[in-house]
């Protein structure tokens, strides 16, 4: 037998990637992760977003494995830095990144040592000093993440920053509602965030990710609880618009997602409503207002919940609920992320 | 290598793979994402023709088991795994086009192993061009070609490139590229 | 070298024996002139002021070398005493300097505050020891403490000769004790100069309630918590005024169109009332926030910088677009009374974090002459408005207290800023003098470098060189710096090489009092003497200014008794190291001979 060498001509690629050190098919190369942190959603294509959707199906079949366990991320550090309370967030960040094989350091700092004690700056020095691959920040104070990425020298992951920003929180939730809406996409559909969306980091990261999926985006709440963003539905999040309103039968009629918002008590306290009582009664997700939307309708909800007050418990739990996916989809997405990250070329 | 060539392989692959084993009880298949996977299924064809078997056929993605993350310019697309069997006390037949370095087989075991616990684990792949940098070694090969390592050899496959064919291509970048 | 090498040696924060600027474009806002000219400074004082025909004006125009009456600042903090990390009175008036401001006018709210006369009394130590020629006013409290409780020594304060009465940093919280500072101060003719914020709707809050707060979850900084405060304090003018006709208010950063609007129609109704608008309000919107970086008047841009810069966090907040048109539009109309720097420098470490958390402040001395230089280079504000309001404005407002006359006034001792609009200059961590590096300008070029200040006769700043009780360089992001009784000697600085920094060879002799101003690196030749410090004289200048200031502007500065000769040597010497200034040059006339 001959091998003849081929007349074709070999595909103008960086040498690099000419010598794959491990057997490598030719031609099967895909884009590279362009992106060194992940801040928020608005800085993702849809393509970007599709991407992340199509590694985190993989992390869900190694997910599903008897031993849900692979050597990606091994001899990575991951540094998970919570100056925020948070269970699933925090914990679905670290089982995501155990199960990528990385090394995972967790430091929970006090909320009452933001201000004061060692300066954010020189803490994420000191993590970067320590040998952190990946920084997952959580932070009550909106855009410390791009703080902490202005002097971290390897990958920030924002965790969920003040009322700003919470991307793996409205990636998950994007990959929730396509693994349950029929024909897998969210384009065109009615997607209703019914709460205390002004003091929502998952209301405005999932504005960017679903508006750029091309869903109907609805944001519903007290008029106190939704103060400026009619101005921001008017101008669009990345001139995509988006509508707003405090009526929740408009929103809810024919909806196909409806994702309520935990409310906090604090808000009584800033004079933005009268009772918690009130808002159960006038915004609350109950059965009632679910059969609104339509019949196939899923419930979804970022937790943690309060029922009886944002969702009543037989909603909460109910058959078009999808809140235990969105916290198991959680784990994959994180882990698609850490994985991208961990190999971006910037 | 020609289409028919490739073919010729593959069936004497199939033939060792059987006779090594004395009969197919036992046997499975698993070919390595991406062009082993129509290898694997090839050959399985080949033992249904010639034995009148069925043998189980998988797909192993060993995506998350490379160890060389930070090296490669790009992450490979995850292609997916899929083990319609229970591996434990299987004779695991792992199919590739083409052994190299074997760090792919190495990665391709560590995946295995996580699934279950194989009796023994053969390898059989369609091109050995040398190079090796770990003890690993081949059960079946359809054609030993000596390569330099400026060389890339490219497998063909209908499934995947719509044409069979070995072809091997000298990459001149390398003439400028990787010192030291 | 020798002691007759060809360098001049200005004693002292040097009286100005003999400077001639020719062919210059002067701006006098006192008699309401501009046009080519030529001054004449002797021994400190404004000899000749020549004003040209055009036709024989040569090269001058609006858009060369400006010579104006020195800047004036209503509104600027230094930290000490206090917080001298952040800024201290010599590092903040060689600040001002840099920026061109002959006179500044401290705000009270020091720790412990100006809220009496002994603290009065440190302000001016310090001020005096700093030797610098800026003139320094200060505020007092309008409460104890700045606490809106009760009223601070007003008397005594005004006996210790400030120029009036501000809580600024906050609004004076009691609107009873408001309503006694006016008229308790406007019975000594002074005024109540307020912050204008009602802290009941700005808790928490991060930014300019709008768009960009929305879209980046930072919490609203609504402008109605700026105009509120405004009806209130007009509403309160409109009855102490009946009692007290000299009571007299200054509403100081205004940033609102609605705010504005009030002062617009008080004014009309003949109510006693000031405002000053800052230069960040007037150029610089919340945008910048978000990443964008073109100024307020340009087409929006995409974004270029990371959002959430801490350094664009300030009090009160940066506006939208038609906010900061409402204050150039008030600018123009009159109803802004001046221009006001709300110059506040920070340290790294109040600055360098979380954007809620960082320290409210821009540190702006010394780019608030560019910022309004770009508003006059796009065409929107007149120049002669805009100086207007860098000093006859805020000195109408000071009246006999600002201590000196504002103009090109022959007899008078001079005090007067030379800038070259046809010369941009990077703001950057090199360029700064002040301690407080907390701008968003960092890395931005602005127009109309400042040549030279001169303030009160002596020189108060010349371009190529470094001024004494400038800020060290700092290093590290928490590295507190001692406090400083007394500006240390300083280290050789190389300064900027770059072709409006000619290489000029200069050695100095040793028996002469040197140092305060650092030099550009001297080409030449012998050790460089201009760093020993002799305390006897302390802010004594060593420079050789008059090539330089030939080749750039016509300007020469000269010391009397080595003649011209110097002079002539040291350009003769230089002159092939010197590239002819961009843009048009300027004819030479010679300066009619003293009579």
């Amino acid at each position: 037998m001959t091998t003849p060498v081929s007349e074709r001509q070999s595909p103008e690629t960086p040498v690099d990637e000419l010598i794959p050190s491990v057997d490598e098919a030719p031609g099967s190369r895909p884009v590279a992760w362009p992106h060194r942190h992940l801040l928020d959603v608005d800085a993702l294509t849809i393509d970007e977003i599709e991407t992340v959707m199509r590694t985190a199906d993989a992390m869900r079949q190694v997910l599903a494995r008897p031993i849900p366990k692979v050597p990606a991320l091994r001899g990575r550090s991951v540094t998970i830095l919570f100056y925020e309370a948070s269970t699933r967030t925090r914990v679905s960040f670290e089982v995501g990144a155990k199960n990528l094989s990385a090394d995972v350091v967790n430091i929970a700092a006090a909320t009452s040592s933001v201000a004061k004690g060692e300066s954010l700056v020189d803490t994420v020095r000191t993590i970067e000093a320590l040998g952190a691959d990946i920084l997952v920040i959580r932070h009550p104070v909106s855009g410390a993440p791009y703080l902490a990425a202005s002097v971290f020298g390897g990958s920030v992951v924002n965790g969920g920053d003040g009322w700003h920003a919470h991307p793996t929180q409205a990636l998950l939730d994007l990959y929730t509602m396509r693994q349950r809406l029929p024909r897998g996409s969210v384009a065109g559909r009615k997607v209703v965030i019914l709460g205390d969306v002004l003091h929502s980091r998952v209301a405005r990261s999932n504005v960017w990710a679903l508006t750029a999926a091309g869903a109907d985006v609805w944001l519903c709440g007290p008029p106190t609880l939704l103060r400026g963003f009619d101005a921001w539905a008017r101008a669009g999040a990345g001139g995509r618009r988006f509508t707003v309103t405090s009526s929740v039968v408009d929103a809810l009629r024919d909806a196909d997602v409806v994702m309520a918002l935990r409310i906090q008590k604090e808000r009584m306290t800033g004079g933005l409503l009268p009772s918690l009582r009130e808002y159960a009664t006038r915004y609350g997700l109950t059965r009632e207002r679910l059969s609104l939307a339509r019949p196939d309708a899923i419930v979804m909800h970022p937790g943690p919940m309060n029922e009886g007050v944002e969702i009543a418990p037989a909603v909460a739990t109910g058959a078009q609920s999808v809140i235990a996916d969105q916290v198991a989809n959680g784990v994959a997405i994180r882990m698609a992320l850490l994985y991208l990250l961990a190999g971006a070329r910037t | 290598m020609t289409a028919d060539e490739i073919r010729r392989a593959t069936v004497r692959i199939s033939h060792e793979v059987v006779e090594k084993q004395a009969g197919t009880e036992g046997l499975a298949l698993i070919g390595i994402q991406r062009r082993g996977v129509p290898l694997a299924r090839r050959i399985a064809g080949a033992i249904r023709d010639h034995e009148g078997v069925e043998l189980p056929v998988g797909a192993l993605d060993i995506t998350f088991y490379r160890d060389d993350l930070s090296l490669v310019a790009q992450q490979p697309l995850v292609k997916g795994t899929d083990l319609p069997f229970d591996l434990n006390g299987r004779t695991v037949v792992l199919v590739d086009d083409v052994l190299y370095t074997g760090r792919t087989i190495r990665a391709a075991m560590d995946a295995l192993v996580d699934f279950g616990r194989p009796h023994a684990i053969r390898l059989a792949v369609l091109v050995d061009r040398g190079h090796r940098e770990l003890p690993i070694r081949a059960d079946h090969v359809g054609k030993n070609v000596p390569t330099s390592r400026e060389e890339v050899v490219r497998v063909h496959l209908a499934e995947v490139d719509d044409e069979d064919g070995v072809d091997i291509e000298r990459t001149e970048p390398v003439l400028v590229g990787r010192a030291g | 070298m020798s002691a007759d090498s060809p360098a001049i040696a200005l004693s002292a924060g040097a009286v100005v024996a003999d400077l001639e600027i020719s062919g210059a474009w002067l701006v006098d806002p006192a008699i309401g002139r501009e046009g080519p000219g030529d001054v004449i400074v002797r021994d400190g004082v404004v000899d000749q002021v020549i004003w040209l025909d055009p036709g024989e004006a040569g090269g001058a125009r609006p858009d060369g070398v400006v010579v104006a009456p020195g800047l004036v600042d209503l509104h600027a903090h230094f930290r000490e005493p206090g917080n001298e990390d952040a800024e201290t009175i010599a590092s903040g008036l060689a600040a001002a300097a840099h920026g061109g401001f002959t006179t500044v006018c401290l705000m009270p709210n020091t720790m412990p505050p100006l809220d009496e006369p002994g603290v009065v009394g440190r302000v001016v130590a310090a001020a005096a020891a700093a030797a610098s020629p800026v003139g320094v006013r200060a505020f007092g409290c309008v409460s104890a403490g700045r606490a809106g409780e009760q009223l601070a020594a007003l008397g005594e304060l005004a006996d210790a000769g400030v120029v009036g009465f501000s809580d600024d940093g906050s609004p004076t919280r009691s609107s009873t004790v408001f309503r006694s500072a006016l008229a308790y101060a406007g019975a000594m003719g002074l005024p109540i100069v307020e912050h204008a914020e009602d802290l009941s709707m700005t808790e928490g809050a991060e930014a300019n309630e709008g768009l960009v707060a929305t879209i980046l979850g930072l919490r609203g900084w609504p402008a109605a918590a700026e105009a509120s405060a405004v009806a209130r304090d007009l509403a309160i003018l409109g009855e102490v005024v009946e009692d007290v006709p000299g009571a007299r208010l200054h509403l100081t950063h205004l940033s609102t169109r609605p705010a504005l609007d009030l002062v617009r129609r008080a004014k009309a109704a003949g109510l006693p009332v000031t405002c000053d608008v800052t230069p960040h309000h007037l150029a610089i919107t919340d945008d910048w926030i978000a990443g964008a970086r073109t100024w307020a008047w340009e087409p929006a841009c995409a974004r270029s910088a990371a959002p959430f810069d801490p350094s664009l966090r300030v009090n009160p907040p940066l506006r939208g677009r038609d906010d900061a048109r409402a204050c150039l539009e008030a600018l123009l109309d009159g109803t802004v009374d001046a221009i006001a720097t709300d110059h506040a420098p920070h340290t790294v470490v109040d600055k360098q974090v979380e954007f809620g958390l960082a320290a409210n402040g821009i540190s702006g001395i010394e780019t608030a002459l560019g910022i309004v230089l770009a508003a006059v280079e796009a065409g929107l504000l007149p120049l002669a408005r805009a100086i207007e309001a860098l000093t006859a404005g805020p000195a109408r407002l000071l009246g006999d207290r600002l201590g000196r006359r504002i103009g090109l006034v022959e007899g008078e001792p001079a005090d007067l800023v030379a800038f070259d609009r046809g010369d941009r200059w990077l703001v950057s961590d090199e360029a700064l003098v002040s301690s407080g590096r907390n701008t968003p300008l960092l890395g931005r070029e602005l127009p109309g470098r400042v040549l030279m200040t001169v303030a009160n006769g002596r020189l108060a700043y010349l371009a190529g060189s470094r001024p004494a009780g400038a800020a060290r360089r700092r290093r590290g992001s928490t590295s507190r710096q001692p406090v400083r009784a007394e500006v240390p000697p300083r280290r050789p600085q190389r300064a900027r090489a770059s072709a409006a920094f000619p290489r000029i060879s200069a050695a100095f002799p040793r028996s002469q009092n040197l140092l305060g101003v650092e030099l550009p690196p001297a080409a030449s030749s012998g050790p460089p003497a201009s760093r020993h410090r002799d305390g006897s004289t302390p802010g004594s200048a060593v420079m050789q200014p008059s090539a330089l200031m030939q080749a750039w502007t016509g300007i020469r500065l000269r010391r009397p008794n080595r003649g011209h000769g110097c002079t002539r040597g040291l350009v003769g010497r230089s002159s092939s190291a010197i590239r002819p200034r961009l843009g048009a040059p300027h004819a030479r006339r010679r300066a009619p001979s003293r009579a």
